[in-house]
């Protein structure tokens, strides 16, 4: 009879009964240590049995009266020693704010080994509080109206933490990019200003082990979409992370940016036609490693079903979509960095969804392959920057209609930031239309920046568009993108 | 046709699925052997491999580490300490690292994503390789109210720049030696040794610091952003007013003039500033007043000279009387 069926067959049903058995094997002597432990009866049970003698149970009332008094001193002897502890844990508090803690976190800070009185001024407890901000208001001169005394913000230790921002809610951010268009040809959109996409990002670690990361999109004219939605395990074995879920592919430098962190309104022509507005995202697996190099070398693969058209359409894993980047960053000096990486997806792509006809001619190959580099300056003060980032795109298309094509594209912009708040560039693109036969775009970009501050920016880009077989036009961008809550750091 | 371009496992005029399948599996297993080949980090001498945010953190693990570490800052005195680029080398020393010493209170956003990159769980918040160096320390500035962005980048937990006044050096040298034993408790001794070093030698300094800065008692000082509280309660200085109107939001011309207004008022003589702000505001608010511009090294490494914590000070003092 089969009690319970346990998947994976005979070797591992064993596997899990040896473990059952070990499990039940370490229970033992812990119970076994715990029954050693119990007191054992002082009271012999044989009086009741046996009816003693009255001189017997005065006896033993008074073998009991004593043991009773020998307890009690016991027991005061153990209150006292705990009371002492108590009150040194207090005193030291109250020196220190550290409460001291188990020896598996760190040590309390001791301050009697300082030679305290030499080192400490006036009165420090009074000293730390409150400065008053004198005749300036919060208003006037930015000096916050402040109170009291904390002892810190810090994790260990047992220091006050801010009880607002001490929960286990993740992190979550809204941005809203609001974006008014003005073009000559209806193709570029309609001349309106709208919330081109609203976005609602929510990211936390699940365990030690692993994060988490939802964002959702809704973009005008559409629904409220999963962006990207994906579990990152930070550790794996030889240096690995994962990835799985719903995420941009990697896939050069720009891919993995999103719309409201692009550097310029746009995303480059040769990004849009190739991998869509939204640019090549997967729902997949991925696998990161640091390569063991002497410069930051790291090489990415994501194994996808095939959902960014035109070149990936086939949404299954029956022909996946392969996607790698090996990305290189050297540190030329502390101020410049150089940013070399190569990429390559490969897949197939629908040119028929008429499966009845012949199932044999569905889905036909296609392959990109990428060069990215960017050369960044930070000076130390970072009030003025500069960044020169190029992209190359080849691809590879098999489609019966238009023949078997082969595609480029490639953009390159350069921005300076001129003091804290404003920044310029330019960038110029040239793509190839993958679906129409011969026909290309070229364009240039120029742009300026403002940033309000790190969580508002102001942009307005103009953009001249020169179409072969497609048309030529003029957009004027004006854009205003804003972050409120906790939005993750930015990659380098 | 793309022969030469496409592996023949994706050529789709031959369908043979299973073929196909064990094939990209055996890719999958090839790009895995790949990563496979990295090496497990080596250990350095033997010595403890210390990651700090800043080269003030950098400075007292060494002197509490003694010969026993090996001590990288990522952040640099030259930068502002909220905005250190993440450089992906820092992601590098980081999974390498044995102990990871943050200045804590949020001051270092830039900080998450690297540790979150770095594959060493040892140093992942509070894990047993990481030392939040403000454990204990008594803040200044501490908000009552619920903070928001409309104050600018205020922070939550109290002003973040403890370590410009030398006394709290005795809890963040603490806090890193707690750290210290726990990756060695071997040396645990050793370590307590070598605190009560520098400790001794530190309290003999602020007492020469604390002399030399008697002429500086109830001086009237502009500063450009929010970094010296710690600095004034120790030194006995008097900060009238702040170029920025609110932490990290740039001066406007008409704060520019509230504060000319609010200097010669006060008569203020003195504009003091970290280095990576820019001059134009100081200088604009110095030509009108009269006043002297004075550019302190913020932390070590601010300056090529200012090497370590006891130079920061005396380089600041001397600075400060200068322009009296």
């Amino acid at each position: 009879m089969k009690t319970f069926a346990f998947p994976g067959g005979r070797h591992l049903r064993l596997i899990a009964s040896a473990g059952m058995l070990l499990l039940l094997g370490l229970q033992a002597p812990c119970i076994a240590a715990e029954e050693k432990t119990l007191p054992e009866p002082d009271i012999t049970v044989q009086a009741v049995a046996s009816q003693p003698s009255p001189e017997e149970m005065q006896r033993q009332l008074q073998a009991l009266q004593e043991k009773m008094a020998a307890m009690q001193q016991d027991y005061d002897a153990k209150l006292r020693e705990l009371n002492a502890t108590i009150q040194s844990f207090t005193v030291q508090i109250s020196k220190t704010g550290v409460v001291p803690v188990q020896p598996t976190q760190p040590v309390p800070v001791d301050d009697q080994d300082i030679g305290e009185e030499l080192i400490f001024g006036p009165d420090d407890a009074q000293a730390a509080s409150a400065k008053p901000a004198g005749p300036l208001t919060p208003q006037t001169l930015g000096v916050p109206l402040f109170s009291g005394q904390n002892t810190g913000g810090g994790t260990y230790g047992g220091n006050a933490i801010n009880r607002q921002v001490q929960t286990f809610n993740p992190d979550i951010a809204v941005t809203g990019d609001f974006v008014g268009n003005a073009a000559n040809h209806k193709l570029a959109g309609r001349n309106r200003i709208g919330a081109r996409e609203l976005e609602f990002s929510f990211s936390a670690p699940i365990d030690p082990y692993a994060s988490a990361t939802f964002i959702f999109s809704k973009p005008e004219d559409e629904t409220l979409e999963v962006e990207e939605g994906y579990i990152k395990v930070l550790q794996l074995p030889w240096d690995l992370q994962a990835k799985v879920g719903k995420m941009y592919s990697p896939f050069g430098k720009l891919n993995a940016t999103h719309t409201h962190e692009l550097p310029q309104t746009d995303r480059p022509n040769v990004l849009t036609n190739f991998f869509g507005d939204e640019g090549l995202k997967e729902t997949g697996v991925a696998l990161s490693k640091i390569l063991p190099t002497p410069w930051f070398s790291s090489l990415d693969v994501q194994l996808g079903n095939g959902q960014t058209g035109p070149f990936f359409s086939r949404d299954a894993l029956t022909r996946p979509t392969l996607i790698s980047r090996w990305r290189n960053v050297f540190e030329l000096s502390d101020t410049r960095f150089l940013e070399v990486g190569l990429s390559g997806a490969l897949g197939s792509r629908t040119i028929n969804f008429d499966t009845a006809v012949n199932p044999d001619q569905i889905y036909r190959s296609s392959g990109v392959q990428g060069l990215d580099i960017t050369y960044r300056w930070i000076p130390p003060n970072q009030n003025h920057q500069f960044t020169w980032q190029t992209e190359l795109l080849a691809a590879q298309m098999e489609s019966p209609a238009l023949g078997d094509r082969r595609l480029f594209g490639g953009y390159s912009f350069a921005e300076y930031k001129f003091n804290q708040r404003w920044s310029a560039g330019v960038r110029a693109d040239y793509s190839d239309v993958p679906l129409l036969a011969d026909a290309r775009e070229y364009a240039i970009a120029p742009y300026v920046n403002f940033f309000q501050s790190e969580f508002g920016r102001v942009r307005m880009e103009y953009k001249h568009t020169v179409g072969k077989n497609t048309p030529s036009h003029d957009q004027l961008w004006l854009q205003y993108t804003v972050l409120i809550g906790t939005h993750p750091a930015h990659a380098f | 046709m793309f022969q030469s371009v496409f592996p023949s496992i994706y050529s789709s005029r031959h369908p043979g699925v299973l073929a196909t399948a064990a094939k990209i599996l055996a890719l999958v297993v090839l790009s895995l052997l790949l990563f496979v080949m990295s090496p497990a980090a080596m250990a350095a001498g033997g010595k403890i491999k210390v990651v700090t945010t800043s080269q003030d953190l950098a400075a007292i693990a060494r002197s509490v580490g003694g010969d026993k570490v090996e001590v990288f800052a990522m952040g640099k005195g030259y930068q502002n300490p909220h905005f250190v680029p993440p450089r992906p080398s820092f992601i590098l020393k980081l999974k390498d690292a044995d102990l990871l010493v943050s200045s804590g209170l949020d001051l270092e956003p830039w900080l998450q994503p690297l540790v979150e990159n770095s594959r060493n769980a040892n140093v992942f918040t509070n894990a047993s390789g990481y030392v939040d160096a403000s454990v204990g320390v008594p803040l200044l500035q501490v908000p009552s109210n619920r903070v928001t962005r409309q104050m600018g980048d205020l922070h939550g937990f109290g002003n973040p720049h403890y370590w410009l006044d030398p006394v709290n050096a005795k809890y963040i040298s603490a806090n890193i030696v707690n750290g210290l034993k726990r990756v060695d408790p071997q040396d645990a001794a050793y370590f307590d040794q070598q605190r009560q070093i520098f400790l001794k030698q530190l309290s003999g300094k602020i007492t020469g610091w604390m002399n030399a800065a008697k002429p500086l008692q109830g001086l009237k000082v502009i500063a450009y952003h929010n970094s010296w509280p710690y600095f004034e309660k120790r030194f006995g200085l008097n900060i009238v007013a702040l170029l920025e109107p609110k932490p990290g939001i740039p001066p406007s011309p008409k704060h520019l003039q509230e504060v000319i207004r609010k200097a010669k008022e006060e008569n203020v003589k003195v504009i003091i500033m970290d280095p990576y702000f820019p001059r134009s505001g100081p200088d604009l608010v110095a030509k009108a007043t009269g006043a002297k511009v004075v550019v302190l090294p913020s932390s070590v490494g601010a300056f090529p000279d200012v090497t370590d914590y006891f130079s920061l000070f005396d380089r600041q003092i001397a600075l400060l009387k200068q322009a009296l």
